[in-house]
């Protein structure tokens, strides 16, 4: 009897011993889990070249959205928190820098995320790079070149609205706002994408009750003077001008150059940029009837997280061009939300499951997964568009259109 | 006719901007036998400098301008003595430090003001309206005050004793020591007034459109054409080329898509070079 008991005794006790032999690794691993690792991710940014002045600023919202997301704790992946750190490369604004860029992003650094990108050129020339290697490229922008995005880049995503989402909320703001313009001159850069947008246009505006002037006038990137340009839109007399993408310093000066030739009706345009920087390069005098997308501080409807984004950017690079910030901002703060939805680092894992995710929040609202019929691949995702005027040389907001979901 | 004389004001506001460049670039080629790649990398700094003073220090955009001229003239005096003096009768040399220049320009451009939106205040405000036409005030005093410069320039080089220096020493820099011509001096004014001229050309174009690190790449583009097309050692035919390429930069883009007008120029160029290697006004063998 005696003796069971010691062997009882034993026996427990070497269980016990045993228990807390195993309990060690487990402890320790929870206790790791409670350490943050780092998930690095790649970014491209046109940090030099001839774009750089507004690439620059939206490289700035892409650390803005990695601090938010690093402040609040990072993402969490089956227990373990991740805090996100980006590696930003250099496009230099051409194709052969961007592809070069996406080489040292995937070979050096060993990233399985990339962000960033803006101009279809550089986002070609780095999916050249990063699409055979299955690297999740969440590219910032697109022109709807079906070599820049569509069923040959499985694992491309475009985090916010784009050339094609602009230009159906621009021209449904304008349907609604001025019913009068019928006729409309068509201006895109010639970035690659002008033969497939200028077909887009002519339906969309089609569509609402418009037509277009003659065929697209395009200018070179690397243009000098936009003067020509502005006045060869001006003499197809039309209801309004339509800019299509391009960098503020191009829109602003054909802005500038419309309103000094004495064109005084609407002029629009249907990418993002910020209405300052817009203002800043037509100047007062000029900047007026003229729309556009950008976000407005203090504006008392915009979202929460909108103007979060606006206390950051200005407590950290003190300016106020934020449409580019927010965009970057939502470049990396959507790409989060993927991966940890996934709950996983795998590039093949985030992807199915971003593509099948019905919600997905942005700085400007609540948007969705869209661009099937239109793209051939449903990774685009539609948000809300902020549209704002400058008017006698202020900026203003005019209206929050809803989700217009690209088929 | 409201569209002719638009595009004509355009076409000559322009070629004033080209001219101003074409120049500065032309007298350091033609005097200093460099090849200053650097030239659209201080027209760029021109720029920020008036804006700086303009928008930051809140000078009067004018003064602003004027003292962008000048600074960058101390600049022109300060790289002509350091930077390609030791180097002279060293083309590989000199070419090599000019693209030095280039980098170091624009990288500290770039990481100094770099990222947002600048420009420098219009030098001019309102438009003049008659009948069709409409002109802004803002091109018109670009216009005017390039063409004012340039006719001092012409004056300067060809009625004042220096400028038949500069002249001289461009034409036979052997035979203008022999004359007790101070070819040093020469030089370091000649980099100078280039410099102050590539500041004027950046400060108006800062205005009328917008300031870039990176804007200086294009210009010195169009100043080659202009000095290649032109020929090199004629200041008349720098105005004749520079009126030439603007107005084609002017003109083209309303005939056709924008990227056509930059090869034309270019394609014209090279179809000149096979028939007069020597420009349109160059000297044989300059």
């Amino acid at each position: 009897m005696k003796r069971k008991r010691v062997l009882l005794s034993v026996g427990g006790l070497s269980l016990f011993l045993v228990l807390l032999v195993m309990s060690v690794p487990l402890v320790a691993a929870g206790a790791e889990k409670t350490q943050p690792q780092i998930l690095t991710i790649g970014c491209l940014a046109g940090l030099t070249g001839f774009a750089s002045p507004a690439e620059r600023i939206t490289a700035q919202g892409y650390q803005l959205g990695a601090d938010y997301i690093n402040d609040k704790g990072g993402i969490t992946i089956k227990g373990q928190k991740y805090l996100i750190k980006l590696v930003m490369e250099d496009h230099k604004c051409t194709a052969e820098g961007a592809a070069n860029a996406a080489t040292k992003l995937l070979f050096d650094h060993k990233v399985k995320f990339v962000a960033g990108g803006v101009m279809p050129f550089t986002i070609i020339a780095a999916n050249s790079v990063l699409g055979p290697a299955k690297v999740l490229f969440a590219t910032n922008y697109n022109c709807a070149t079906p070599q820049e995005y569509g069923p040959t880049t499985p694992y491309q995503f475009v985090t916010t609205n784009a050339t094609v989402e602009g230009m159906a909320s621009m021209l449904e703001y304008v349907a609604q706002a001025r019913p009068e313009v019928k006729t409309i001159a068509v201006i895109l850069p010639e970035d690659g994408s002008a033969a497939i947008l200028f077909p887009m246009v002519i339906q969309m505006a089609k569509a609402r009750g418009m037509t277009v002037s003659g065929d697209a006038i395009t200018f070179a990137m690397d243009a000098v003077d936009f003067t020509p340009i502005a006045k060869k839109a001006m003499g197809r007399n039309p209801d309004a001008i339509f800019m299509g993408n391009g960098w503020p310093s191009m829109q602003g000066s054909i802005l500038k150059t419309a309103r000094q030739s004495g064109y005084t009706k609407l002029i629009f345009q249907t990418n993002y940029a910020a209405a300052d920087a817009i203002l800043k390069v037509a100047g007062p005098e000029a900047s007026t009837n003229f729309f556009l997308h950008s976000v407005t501080p203090g504006e008392r409807t915009n979202p929460p997280l909108m103007e979060e984004v606006f206390r950051r950017t200005k407590a950290k690079y003190g300016h106020e061009e934020i449409m580019f910030t927010h965009k970057g901002f939502d470049n990396i703060y959507i790409l989060a939300q993927a991966i940890e939805a996934a709950q996983s680092l795998d590039p093949t894992d985030v992807k199915n499951k971003w593509e099948k995710m019905d919600k997905i929040v942005g700085s400007t609202g609540t948007g969705r997964m869209c661009g099937q019929k239109t793209y051939g691949i449903n990774h685009s995702v539609c948000l809300p568009d902020p549209i704002a005027g400058l008017v006698n040389g202020q900026v203003k907001h005019l209206k929050w259109m809803n989700v217009i979901m690209t088929p | 006719m409201a569209g002719v004389v638009g595009a004509a004001i355009d076409a000559l506001m322009l070629s004033s901007i080209y001219i101003l460049m074409s120049l500065g670039f032309a007298l350091v080629l033609s005097i200093n036998n460099i090849l200053n790649f650097a030239h659209g990398a201080l027209y760029m700094l021109g720029g920020y400098v008036c804006y700086y003073l303009a928008v930051q220090c809140g000078l009067n955009q004018w003064l602003s301008l004027l003292l962008a001229a000048v600074l960058l003239g101390l600049l022109g005096l300060f790289l002509e003595r350091f930077c390609f003096r030791p180097f002279f009768g060293d083309p590989n040399r000199i070419i090599i430090m000019s693209i030095a220049l280039i980098l170091i320009l624009e990288t500290t451009a770039n990481w100094f003001a770099g990222a947002g939106t600048r420009t420098i205040p219009s030098f001019a405000h309102g438009i003049l309206k008659s009948g069709a036409i409409s002109v802004s005030v803002e091109r018109m005093a670009t216009l005017i005050v390039g063409g004012v410069l340039l006719a001092v320039l012409t004056l300067f080089i060809g009625k004042t004793k220096t400028g038949k220096q500069m002249l001289a020493v461009a034409q036979n820099p052997e035979g203008a020591i022999l004359q007790g011509i101070r070819i040093r001096r020469v030089s370091a004014l000649a980099v100078a007034m280039s410099c102050a001229l590539a500041a004027v050309a950046g400060s108006f174009m800062g205005a009328l459109f917008d300031l870039k690190p990176f804007m200086g790449g294009n210009m010195l583009i169009k100043a080659i054409e202009v000095v290649v097309l032109s020929g090199i050692g004629s200041v008349g035919g720098i105005l004749a080329g520079g009126l030439i390429i603007g107005t084609l930069d002017a003109v083209l883009p309303l005939l056709a898509g924008g990227a056509v007008t930059q090869a034309v120029g270019l394609g014209i160029i090279i179809i000149l070079l096979l028939f007069k290697p020597q420009g349109l006004f160059g000297r044989e063998g300059a």
